[in-house]
């Protein structure tokens, strides 16, 4: 058969998503709140890793109940500094969200990313003088390295394991090179979606926010 | 989420987010501190945003991927009771390795009618073999993956000759209208060092050969094999890529197709030392080969091979769990928009159909296997790695950094770890897989007292 001539062959772009989430864009508008502490974040500074003894507890639990405790607890606790004459900025930076990741690998992804925008909203109503008190300090616990891959997608701070081998996900995956690197993922926005909304309607049942 | 951030918050353009990069850099360079240049000349941006968003209507299957269990085939009777047992384990494929044609009543006994797919790997080409396998088999999901160029590609010779080989072809596919008689073997060039685009667009390529001689229908008849490595995105964007541009080269045969993709982890980024790092390699390459949308996915070998005590188990568990976590979501749901992907999606494409061009303006790719000219720029990108790996810019943990602690392993081993190499007579300079590590490996065992 004579050969086919491909030369004009060219390949089609298209410029709109499915579907476009409202939220995709709000992220450093005030703070990156959305993609991590600081839009270099883990381009810049080094994501932190600490080795744990024991192994971290996994919660029974889901994703939005995690976060509306987590939002009510820290709202209680900036609510009593104040009280006590502490400025909210110095009480914001004293607050960290601890968490285990389980073996949802998607869903983990989503929880981190609800979990930032979830702290901005909260964090909006104090009125703080400090930028960095928009962006939340996450601090991931694995059980198994397996996990570090959802704990840095999901732009965790700082990672806490039993053993060194999730170096594998820093090292060889490229997966720091860039932040956020699901952003714009029909699932993953989705989820993170519907994580900030239920946990939110959770959060303001609690604390008649 | 009716402005639920609107209400309180400025969205934000990429512009202004990269302005805030740049404030937050503090004075230092954009470009020299945040983009990372990979070898295949894509840029990975510190962010991706919806201003820049651009994509390919990737055509994706529309099954569920199945899990492959690989064996090679030693004695009949004990590889049919392994065969069993993945399949008790939950594997819904297997895929033969035969050295020589086999005992099928053995190999086959009670795997019949159990809605199994069998894949074969056949060092050797037997049209009667073949047509009796079809045969014994004709009710079950089955390809045979005779490559007759990979093969050529491979050990630098033709089974017979060229004329030979593509008229066993021929015939088979006359006998076996219906059956996947041809593959499409790339995971030989991403094991010899080929980067993402280069696969992509040798995979195109070599599938042409068979397009230009037997018309785009067969590609109907052909799987496609990938060796994924552990770039996690660039990965998932290479099967997407290939996927699009396959059906773009279809087109001018005015045929399109769902190809049938079968996936395994590479070996070329496997070490024999800090082991257990490979099962988190293959972990992170199955995954990536999940959401690329494969249809067949094979547990690693890796450690088998080496060990004959070491079964195939773990990582088939591994695939397993895997496939309980995805397989509740729909992995095309998950990549589909996903900025990063779609823009790495698009440049590997778009990369890989002008290599794809050359390679066709040069004759396409027979021809320039022969001259030497694939093989030849194979060999470029596996240097460039090999220069990266020896310099700690591409790194494998355990074997050329935080490999602190002095490991014994030779006792582990019955055969040498290292491949032999054989001189013989070939045709063409064939294709060598080779393993970044092993240069490295063999000081290593060298020095184990």
């Amino acid at each position: 058969m004579k050969r086919k001539d491909f030369s004009k062959l060219k390949i089609e772009v298209q410029r709109e998503k499915e579907l476009f989430f409202e939220h995709e864009d709000f992220i450093a508008g005030v703070a990156p709140f959305l993609r991590g502490i600081h839009s270099t974040m883990h381009l810049q500074t080094p994501l932190k890793t600490t080795l744990l003894i024991d192994s971290p507890i996994q919660k029974n639990t889901t994703p939005e109940i995690e976060l509306a405790n987590f939002l009510t607890e820290s709202f209680n606790a900036i609510q009593d500094c104040i009280q006590n004459n502490i400025p909210v900025d110095n009480a914001v930076s004293e607050l960290t969200f601890q968490t285990t990741i389980s073996k949802n690998h998607f869903d983990e992804i989503a929880k981190m990313r609800a979990a930032r925008m979830l702290w901005a909203k909260m964090i909006k109503s104090f009125n703080p003088k400090n930028q960095d008190s928009f962006a939340l300090n996450i601090y991931a616990s694995i059980n198994n390295a397996t996990n570090a891959s959802a704990a840095i997608l999901g732009g965790c701070q700082s990672l806490a394991s039993k053993e060194d081998s999730h170096l594998f996900f820093e090292e060889e995956t490229g997966i720091l090179k860039t932040v956020d690197a699901w952003a714009g993922s029909f699932y993953i926005e989705k989820k993170t979606e519907y994580i900030v909304n239920e946990a939110w309607l959770l959060f303001k049942k609690e604390t008649n926010f | 989420m009716s402005n639920f951030l609107t209400a309180d918050f400025e969205p934000s353009s990429a512009a202004a987010w990269k302005q805030k990069i740049q404030f937050e850099l503090n004075g230092a360079d954009y470009n020299d501190t945040l983009l990372t240049k990979t070898n295949e000349g894509i840029t990975i941006k510190p962010f991706y945003h919806s201003d820049h968003f651009e994509k390919l209507n990737i055509p994706v299957p529309k099954e569920h991927f199945n899990i492959c269990c690989k064996l090679l085939i030693t004695s009949e009777e004990e590889n049919n009771l392994k065969a069993i047992d993945a399949i008790h384990k939950g594997a819904n494929s297997i895929k033969f390795e035969a050295k020589k044609p086999f005992n099928m009543d053995a190999l086959f006994n009670n795997l019949l009618n159990k809605k199994i797919a069998f894949h074969f790997q056949l060092r050797f080409l037997s049209e009667e073999f073949i047509n009796k396998l079809n045969a014994i088999l004709k009710n079950e999901t089955v390809f045979i993956n005779i490559d007759i160029i990979g093969n050529l590609a491979k050990t630098g010779n033709w089974y017979t000759s060229l004329n030979a080989d593509f008229k066993s072809i021929e015939n088979l596919i006359q006998k076996n209208p219906s059956a996947y008689i041809l593959s499409v073997n790339t995971g030989l060039y991403q094991n010899a060092g080929a980067n993402t685009v280069q696969q992509v667009a040798y995979a195109l390529a070599h599938a042409n050969e068979y397009f230009n001689k037997f018309g785009g229908a067969i590609a109907n008849n052909i799987q496609f094999n990938f060796a994924f490595g552990s770039h996690y995105f660039f990965e998932i964007a290479k099967i997407r890529a290939f996927r699009y541009l396959l059906n773009l080269v279809l087109a001018e045969y005015e045929t399109k197709i769902d190809a049938e993709i079968f996936a395994e982890p590479s070996f070329r980024n496997k070490t024999i030392y800090s082991n257990h790092i490979n099962l988190l390699r293959s972990s992170s390459e199955n995954t990536s080969a999940i959401l690329g949308g494969v249809n067949t996915i094979a547990n690693c070998e890796f450690e088998a091979m080496f060990n004959s005590e070491n079964e195939n188990n773990t990582s088939l568990n591994q695939l397993l769990l895997l496939k309980e976590d995805i397989s509740l979501r729909n992995p095309q749901q998950i990549t589909t928009d996903c900025y990063y992907i779609e823009s790495i999606t698009k440049q590997i494409a778009e990369k890989a159909l002008v290599i794809f061009k050359e390679i066709e303006k040069g004759g396409g790719f027979l021809s320039q296997l022969k001259e030497g000219t694939i093989q030849r720029k194979i060999a470029e990108n596996a240097k460039k790695e090999q220069e990266q790996f020896n310099s700690g810019e591409l790194i494998l943990v355990g074997t050329n950094k935080y490999n602190t602690e002095p490991e014994k392993i030779k006792h582990h081993f019955k055969l040498s770890p290292f491949v032999e190499k054989k001189s013989h007579k070939t045709l063409i300079i064939p294709v060598i897989p080779k393993r970044l590590a092993e240069k490295l490996e063999q000081k290593r065992w060298r020095n184990e007292t």
